[in-house]
């Protein structure tokens, strides 16, 4: 076990930051802490790397208890959301800095720190901006660099920080990428901070997922995904559809609309209950005479496929409780063409998937296809 | 000549009201001082300034001026980086307190200096156990151009301190400096440029103060007499071409060494790529 963080906790006067938080990372993982501002995460990272000091708690690297160790002794590479280069240094000598602090004893000859410095920034694909001055670079650049600064000091542990954050989509979309094979290059442990949910799908191996100073759920992108744990998993990871309603008799009701449950559990109580839906598990359908039909509110291209929201149209006074009153549905871009949908036009859907949680903290989950 | 778009009107206007604001209260005054002294052939102007005293007021002003002037940059750098990093009670109040040299007026500084470290003032007599004499030495000088000189350095310095990025110094110590190392290499140099401006500033200041000065001076000829009160008593002697000839030397020395700093400044930006 590479990082274990053990019961830390961290309160600022009211406001519990961490509350609780047990996580174990493997060697040579790139993990990535996802949720939204404010749930910690980047407290979390602050207290592996020794920024910030957790109030109980312990954090063990490669098993020794380092909770109160110094950042300097830990051997952490930090990159941060706003690149912290040192603006009055050139390229070469920001990366050239870890390894010049070093003791007398242990700093490598001049040649040698000229040679490793290269070799950063070849791995960066930057060594031709080595004299420059990180004011003269663009964001993608900078990060890069600071990359190879936080790489110089050969660190067991990569942390990072929003690393994208302030960047632009599309630079984002190729660092990204490079992050990802910089990784498969180097094996060096990784953690990341982040608070786009494509961002953690795309690059880790693992996803963490924070809410209000707890872990919400770890695992795979395709386990967050498709088997969230939580509630507040299934809204943050991807969009979800949330129905208000009840189970009843191998149904769930919402209004008039009774959505079978084929393989319901004999033993399912009737009970209130929150629904969620992804909107690529529903389907549009032409049917004369679908049971469940709703109106086209409005179609948003989003290049590969299509995000149409229907609101449901019914006769009974109390109709469907769908949470924001609509529903989104999302399509191909060919079974788009080939519906040609209106604006305004009448349709009728299929559900073909919907789970639920049976309480908002116990995380276990019941599916229906 | 093709004449270039600028967003902001008003080049002409502003121009003119610079070159008339320089001139009416800087130009023209010097102008006043250089044809006064020119009333004085070669000769005599080589008389005035290589008089004994005249150099010695000269090495006395330049010395004391120049040592309070370093010293304040230790000082100033400390009192900001301590009113902008640590949060203290009545911070508010500190703060203001910085700036009361600017304030008060100079004579009352010097009379309450005097009084202090005077042979049996308060702060004064302990020194004198050591054996060492404050006032009315250069040591007196020195002490109250370091009480004028200090806002300068403090309140240039600190607006740059606020805008550090503090994740420089974390990623400093990340990659493994000591806290020193951090301040040496991450933290003074952006700190450079500032610290030399408000070194100059209290320099200068230092260079031109009178009132505070003369109490605690004792104005002995060839110890602890400065330039200043030298004008003043060549002035009550009537003697204006002599007064103007020393304050134009005084300038001119003044000039060439805060254009020295200046330069400095210039190279240490250029070095550092920020032009």
């Amino acid at each position: 076990m590479s990082i274990q963080v053990n019961h830390l906790t961290k309160r600022y006067g009211d406001f519990t930051a961490l509350d609780d938080i047990d996580l174990a990372i493997d060697d040579g993982e790139l993990v990535a802490l996802l949720g939204p501002s404010g749930c910690g995460k980047t407290t979390l990272l602050r207290s592996i790397a020794g920024m910030e000091f957790a109030d109980s708690g312990n954090i063990l690297l490669e098993g020794r208890d380092m909770t109160f160790e110094p950042i300097r002794h830990r051997q952490v590479g930090f990159v941060f959301q706003h690149y912290a280069l040192f603006n009055h240094m050139s390229v070469f000598e920001n990366v050239a800095y870890g390894l010049r602090v070093r003791p007398r004893a242990q700093r490598p000859p001049e040649a040698e720190i000229r040679r490793r410095v290269h070799e950063l920034l070849d791995l960066v694909q930057l060594d031709w901006l080595a004299k420059r001055f990180p004011p003269q670079l663009s964001g993608g650049q900078r990060q890069r660099i600071a990359l190879a600064r936080a790489l110089a000091v050969e660190p067991r542990y990569l942390l990072l920080d929003e690393p994208f954050g302030a960047l632009d989509a599309s630079v984002r979309k190729e660092l990204r990428r490079w992050l990802r094979r910089l990784h498969e290059e180097l094996h060096v442990t990784s953690l990341f901070v982040t608070h786009d949910q494509e961002e953690a799908m795309e690059v880790a191996s693992r996803i963490v997922v924070m809410n209000h100073g707890r872990i919400e759920q770890v695992g795979t992108p395709e386990t967050v995904y498709d088997y969230p744990a939580t509630p507040f998993v299934s809204t943050f990871i991807g969009s979800v559809n949330v129905l208000h309603g009840t189970l009843r008799d191998g149904h769930f009701d919402t209004g008039g609309w009774h959505l079978p449950i084929p393989d319901a559990d004999a033993n399912l109580r009737s009970r209130r209950q929150d629904a969620f839906v992804r909107p690529h598990d529903i389907e549009i359908v032409r049917a004369p005479d679908t049971p469940w039909p709703v109106r086209i509110r409005h179609v948003q291209p989003m290049g590969s496929s299509y995000h149409v929201e229907v609101t449901p149209v019914t006769d009974t006074v109390q109709g469907p409780q769908v949470e924001n009153d609509y529903l989104t549905v999302e399509l191909t871009r060919q079974a788009f063409k080939a519906l040609a949908l209106e604006v305004g036009e009448v349709v009728g859907i299929r559900v073909h998937h919907l789970h639920w949680f049976h309480q908002e903290t116990a995380p276990a989950l019941e599916e229906a296809v | 000549m093709s004449q270039r778009r600028s967003l902001l009107p008003g080049f002409g206007l502003s121009l003119g009201v610079t070159v008339f604001t320089v001139s009416l209260l800087v130009l023209i005054p010097l102008l006043a001082l250089v044809t006064k002294s020119a009333e004085l052939s070669l000769g005599e102007l080589w008389h005035t300034l290589a008089d004994r005293r005249v150099l010695a007021a000269f090495r006395v002003s330049f010395s004391t001026a120049f040592a309070a002037a370093f010293l304040n940059l230790f000082l100033g750098l400390i009192v900001a980086w301590v009113l902008v990093r640590y949060p203290l009670p009545l911070k508010r109040a500190w703060d203001s307190l910085i700036d009361l040299p600017f304030a008060l007026p100079t004579a009352v500084a010097g009379i309450v200096l005097t009084t202090l470290y005077s042979p049996n003032g308060w702060l004064g007599q302990f020194f004198a156990e050591l054996g060492i004499r404050v006032a009315f030495t250069p040591l007196g000088i020195t002490i109250a151009l370091i009480f004028i000189g200090l806002p300068f350095v403090v309140r240039t310095v600190e607006p740059v301190l606020q805008d550090l990025d503090r994740q420089q110094e974390e990623a400093s110590t990340s990659l493994g400096a000591s806290r020193w190392q951090t301040f040496r290499r991450v933290l003074l140099p952006p700190l450079v440029p500032a610290l030399l401006t408000g070194f100059s500033l209290a320099f200068a200041r230092g260079l031109g103060e009178y009132g505070s000065v003369i109490f605690i001076a004792g104005n002995m000829p060839m110890k602890s007499e400065i330039v200043p009160l030298l004008i003043v008593t060549k002035l009550e002697q009537y003697n204006y071409p002599g007064a103007t000839v020393i304050a134009l030397a005084s300038l001119v020395v003044a000039f060439v060494m805060l254009l020295i700093i200046n330069g400095l400044q210039q190279w240490t930006r250029q070095r550092t790529g920020r032009d």
